[in-house]
């Protein structure tokens, strides 16, 4: 090993550039390279929001036409789900820490790890190539028939995710039979950590669903280049259809962002109350619990579209009936806080606004999920409002948590806390006061996706933009300090936080090799006796 | 690995040549057959002729033919998969 401290960041006397590390089979590296590249594209998908706020300051337009205003919000979309907050979790944590986790010195197969790096950046290339074109003004859901007519760049956009697609599924894949194969001697399955858990059912999802996703961009391409009539109710094609494979998708892929970031806050939770995790097989098979009943509610985003009443009232059902798993992981994660001896540090505060934000944003799904109040509701701010608490304030602070915890071991270096603790609140309040007007506004009726709106809605319009300044300076303040900390901040020790999980066994950072030699697990991963 | 990949069965190329060319004729059939303008047999052949497809991509070009043991029951959580969100597409296009 390096005896420079460098450890797997070190070159171990060979040279250190750039081919050393985009070509890099190590998941350590690898995981380095999305999180460069995956915070890359959080400040793009970051600017056009900014940008799109601006533009509602005032009155028609003030600095972009509606046309522009369509293609933000559609390259806004696209950038935020597919290209940060669908990959970020599981490719940088996810490959970080999961086969560490489990006692493994890599994933099962290296190779497909660092390919799945590359179809991430071909596609995110297609993706911003569309921008220099002729940006697609669809929306990030690609409706037929209007994306089968409109003349802008749909095919390439389409394309650019359908890439972006194949890399995720490679990621499923590798963590499941690296999940399977794995495990170090005394590993069970009940003595994973629960981001592991998450990972896994997440990766299920990846492997099952993505495909779907696939073929039914794939038929977008084919009918507005050959005309199938499969969409196209002017051939005789189904708009409904394609509404229904989208969203097969498209649901389950809410969950492959919110479970790798229920499990970062499954690991948060107990290392800062000092205390086992309350209900570990509970929030365990919740998980996969979520995968499957997850699967069934996509129809919720159908029910005004002209799909027929009865499937309404199955989806709705559904809908109400995944709430439970969720909620048995909020309660568990309450409950674990209980007389706790609570530490206050950084990656703690990160985690409860997670789970003030996640609630706010369940419980308005809730609403949403119900057949009568959906139909006032759909389409409005009201529905931007919910899943930008899911999407940001769930998976986006879970994945800063995350950052909070895991950077020190992952760079060997520390930010300043007391910095970060200031991001955490600014961030928070910003986000309260950029998303919560939207829920106002949507009741009163403020359609989504719109770039102009009557005088009525002035007052909260500009309460929502003030927010996002706030917004946007807190992040400011958050990534200026992490960088400065993992470039130049003290080094950190092994263990700052006194985690049990087999990732603060080793130095920070951690080593080429993970472990020297096979070791043998005996104990839990929230068992932290004889740990400070 | 290797003694496992010594035991399987290795398929050669022309048996992936003719079952591709196989493929080939289903699909010919099936476009034909929607042609007929039949009633149901244009909903219900197709999706008959595209299930035998189905199998034999899985059985040849995806190796299952000579996997075993858990990588052949794997093929279920996909085949459920298909089943169950297949029910659901149908909730709403034949009560619409
Ligand atoms: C500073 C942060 C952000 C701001 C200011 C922002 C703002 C906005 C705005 C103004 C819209 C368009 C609303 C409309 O006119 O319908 C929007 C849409 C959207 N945002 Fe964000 N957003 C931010 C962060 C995020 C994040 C982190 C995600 C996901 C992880 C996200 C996902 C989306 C999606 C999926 C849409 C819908 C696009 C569409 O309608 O096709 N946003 N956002
Ligand atoms: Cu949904």
């Amino acid at each position: 090993m390096a005896s420079d401290g460098a450890g797997y960041l070190g070159g171990g006397g060979r040279p250190n550039g750039l081919f050393s590390w985009i070509f890099s089979t190590d998941h350590k590296r690898i995981g380095i390279l999305y999180l460069v590249s995956i915070l890359s594209f959080f400040v793009v998908g970051v600017s056009l929001g900014f940008l799109m706020r601006l533009e509602l300051i005032s009155h028609g337009p003030t600095i972009m036409e509606a046309s522009t205003y369509n293609a933000f919000f559609t390259l806004h979309g696209v950038v935020m789900l597919f290209l940060f907050i669908i990959p970020a979790t599981p490719s940088v944590f996810g490959n970080f820490f999961l086969p560490i986790m489990i006692g493994a010195n890599d994933v099962s197969f290296p190779r497909l790890n660092l390919l799945s790096w590359w179809f991430y950046m071909a596609g995110a290339a297609l993706a911003l190539a569309t921008l220099a074109l002729g940006p697609a003004d669809t929306g990030w859901t690609f409706y037929a028939p209007y994306s089968l007519r409109t003349g802008t760049y749909v095919s390439l956009a389409v394309f650019a995710v359908f890439v972006l697609g194949l890399s995720s599924i490679l990621t499923g894949i590798n963590f499941v039979v690296t999940v399977h194969r794995l495990r170090a001697p005394g590993m069970g399955f009940f003595r994973l950590p629960l981001f592991v858990w998450a990972l896994y059912a997440t990766a299920w999802i990846q492997i099952v669903a993505t495909p779907i996703l696939g073929v039914n961009l794939l038929l977008v391409i084919a009918e507005r280049v050959f005309g199938i009539g499969v969409f196209d109710p002017a051939r005789g094609g189904d708009p409904i259809l394609y509404q229904h494979l989208f969203w097969i998708y498209s649901h389950p892929a809410v969950y492959i962002m919110i479970l790798p970031g229920m499990g970062i806050i499954s690991e948060i939770i107990p290392v800062f109350a000092r205390k086992v995790i309350f209900g570990y097989r509970a929030i365990a098979y919740s998980s996969l619990g979520i995968a499957g009943v997850g699967s069934l509610v996509w129809g919720h985003h159908m029910f005004v579209s002209g799909s027929s009443y009865t499937a309404g009232v199955i989806f709705s059902f559904f809908t109400f009936l995944v709430a439970i798993p969720s909620a048995i992981k909020v309660f568990n994660w309450v409950a674990t806080l209980y007389k706790g001896s609570i530490v206050l540090a950084t990656p703690f505060i990160f985690a409860l606004a997670f789970i003030f934000l996640f609630s706010i944003g369940g419980l308005t799904g809730l609403i949403l999920g119900a057949l009568s109040v959906n139909v006032h509701l759909h389409d409005t701010y009201f529905v931007v409002s919910h899943f930008h608490y899911i999407k940001f304030g769930g998976a986006g602070f879970a994945f800063f948590a995350g950052l909070h915890y895991w950077l020190p071991k992952m760079t060997g270096r520390m930010y300043n806390a007391k910095v970060a603790n200031w991001s955490c609140l600014i961030s928070f309040l910003g986000f309260n006061l950029l998303f919560f007007p939207m829920l106002i506004l949507g009741i009163e009726g403020m359609p989504r996706r719109y770039f102009d709106y009557l005088p009525q809605y002035s007052t909260l319009q500009t309460v929502s933009i003030a927010g996002s300044w706030v917004l946007v300076a807190g992040l400011i303040v958050m990534f200026a300090n992490l960088l400065k900390g993992s470039l130049r901040g003290p080094r950190a020790v092994h263990n700052p936080w006194g985690g049990a999980t087999l990732e603060w066994r080793l130095p920070s950072p951690p080593g080429k090799e993970n472990f020297e030699k096979i070791l043998e697990v005996t104990k839990g991963p929230y068992d932290f006796r004889g740990l400070r | 690995m290797d003694e496992k990949e010594g035991g399987r069965e290795r398929t050669g190329y022309a048996t992936y040549a003719l079952v591709w060319l196989g493929l080939m004729g289903l699909t010919w059939l099936s476009v034909t057959v929607s042609g007929l303008e039949s009633g149901a047999l244009r909903i219900a052949a197709p999706l008959a002729i595209a299930s035998i497809k189905a199998v034999f991509v899985l059985a040849v070009f995806m190796h299952l033919r000579s996997e075993r043991g858990l990588v052949r029951w794997v093929i279920l959580i996909g085949l459920i998969a298909f089943l169950v969100s297949g029910a659901l597409v149908f909730s709403d296009v034949a009560y619409r």
